[in-house]
């Protein structure tokens, strides 16, 4: 009898311990994470844009240069204007979320101001496979966006033969993955143009 | 001192996981992480180290505790013990080494799956002094590390044709799919265990 309840007091009290250490190292490092995710994200914003920032300045170059639009359904970012205009016919970068090979890919995206070509991509998240998907955070992949046009339908072609304005080249060996992304920008940005009208 | 440092119990202890009792080409265990990070060389050492800290952080705690656990639950006490620290890393890597943490983050929690952490616990440190059981553990996660950095340089090499991210066999070379896949680690890993049982055959023998 009393083995069994040191069996349970012992286990309680490991757990309690656990849960203390747990809960403390949680605390500590809770603001590090959300503020490194806050980051992250306002870095991959000024890269759809193509403005220059260093790591030590993302902040203070967000702050200066990006505004934060939020209409009733959707939330969008766009350049500030010099002079302190409004403009309404600028490029709009927003969030776009899909699925992908293991999970969710969430990327930002600017459109220019005809709405149907693409200023810029960057992708903030995913589980992609390293060394196959993964590639989708390499430059050549990502910035090969630049100018194509999603209309009538963003595809990706194989081997490098992307060649008009609305093909990018797929990685290979990833053929998933690049099939998500094609169906994550296309339908990402239209039905945030639908949300926006 | 009449006895040389290298006949100690101590120093037995450390070599023994290297060598002799190597995780991975001797007990063929924590093989999951083996197949999952080893394609680049920078996320197998981020991952070794994650891995050393969790053995050796948990081996201790379970030397320390071991005339207090009773047999019929110390599974479940290990199993808080090493879930404690594995989470301490995982935050840890989140908060300070955010872009490692995205890519073996996933990774990083499954090290309390990994057997040779509950491994070490329950066939060493259960039974052993805690400055024997560091040691071991320390052995035993070296060990660990070698074998994984060697499989990640030749998956690496092949597959990017680089180590470390520096290109080594030029822009031209062409990298094999299969090494970046988990098959590819497979096949290496064979290889490996095949070569160092091959060169540790006539130990092996003598000791029977």
């Amino acid at each position: 009898m009393k083995e069994k309840i040191w069996m349970v007091a012992l286990l309680v009290i490991t757990a309690l311990i656990s849960a203390a250490m747990l809960a403390v190292i949680n605390i500590k490092t809770a603001p590090v994470v959300a503020k490194n995710n806050e980051i992250k994200q306002k870095k991959c914003v000024l890269d759809v844009f193509n403005v220059k920032y260093d790591d030590s300045n993302v902040e203070s170059v967000f702050d200066e240069k990006v505004q934060i639009v939020s209409d009733q359904d959707a939330a969008y970012y766009r350049l500030k204007q010099v002079g302190g205009g409004a403009g309404g016919d600028s490029s709009i970068a927003f969030s776009i979320v899909g699925p992908g090979f293991w999970g969710p890919i969430s990327a930002f995206i600017a459109m220019r101001s005809d709405r149907e070509t693409i200023e810029g991509l960057k992708f903030l998240k995913h589980d992609e496979t390293p060394g196959l998907g993964g590639r989708i955070d390499e430059e050549w992949f990502y910035s090969q966006f630049m100018g194509k046009k999603i209309k009538p339908k963003l595809v990706k072609m194989p081997n490098n033969m992307a060649k008009a304005d609305n093909e990018f080249d797929a990685i290979t060996g990833a053929t998933q993955t690049s099939m998500y992304v094609e169906a994550l920008i296309n339908n990402g940005v239209t039905s945030f143009m639908e949300k926006l009208e | 001192m009449a006895i040389k440092v290298t006949q100690t119990r101590s120093f037995k202890t450390l070599i023994e996981g290297i060598w002799e009792n190597n995780p991975t080409f001797r007990m063929i265990l924590g093989i999951c992480s083996t197949l999952a990070v080893t394609n680049s060389v920078r996320n197998t050492i981020a991952m070794d180290i994650a891995v050393i800290l969790v053995i050796m952080a948990s081996s201790v705690t379970v030397s320390l505790m071991r005339n207090i656990i009773p047999r019929r639950v110390r599974m479940a006490v290990y199993t808080l013990i090493i879930a404690t620290y594995v989470i301490f890393v995982d935050q840890y890597l989140r908060a300070y080494y955010m872009d490692i943490s995205e890519q073996i983050g996933p990774y990083v929690g499954l090290i309390i799956t990994n057997c040779i952490v509950m491994g070490r616990c329950e066939s060493f440190a259960s039974g052993n002094k805690p400055w024997l059981s560091i040691l071991d553990a320390l052995g035993v996660g070296v060990g660990y590390a070698l074998s994984l950095i060697f499989i990640a340089m030749v998956r690496e090499l092949l597959g990017f044709g680089s180590i470390l991210g520096v290109n080594i066999l030029g822009a031209n070379w062409e990298g094999w799919v299969i090494m970046i896949m988990a098959p590819g680690a497979f096949i290496v890993l064979g290889v490996f265990i095949w070569v160092l049982r091959a060169i540790a055959k006539p130990q092996m023998t003598k000791s029977m």
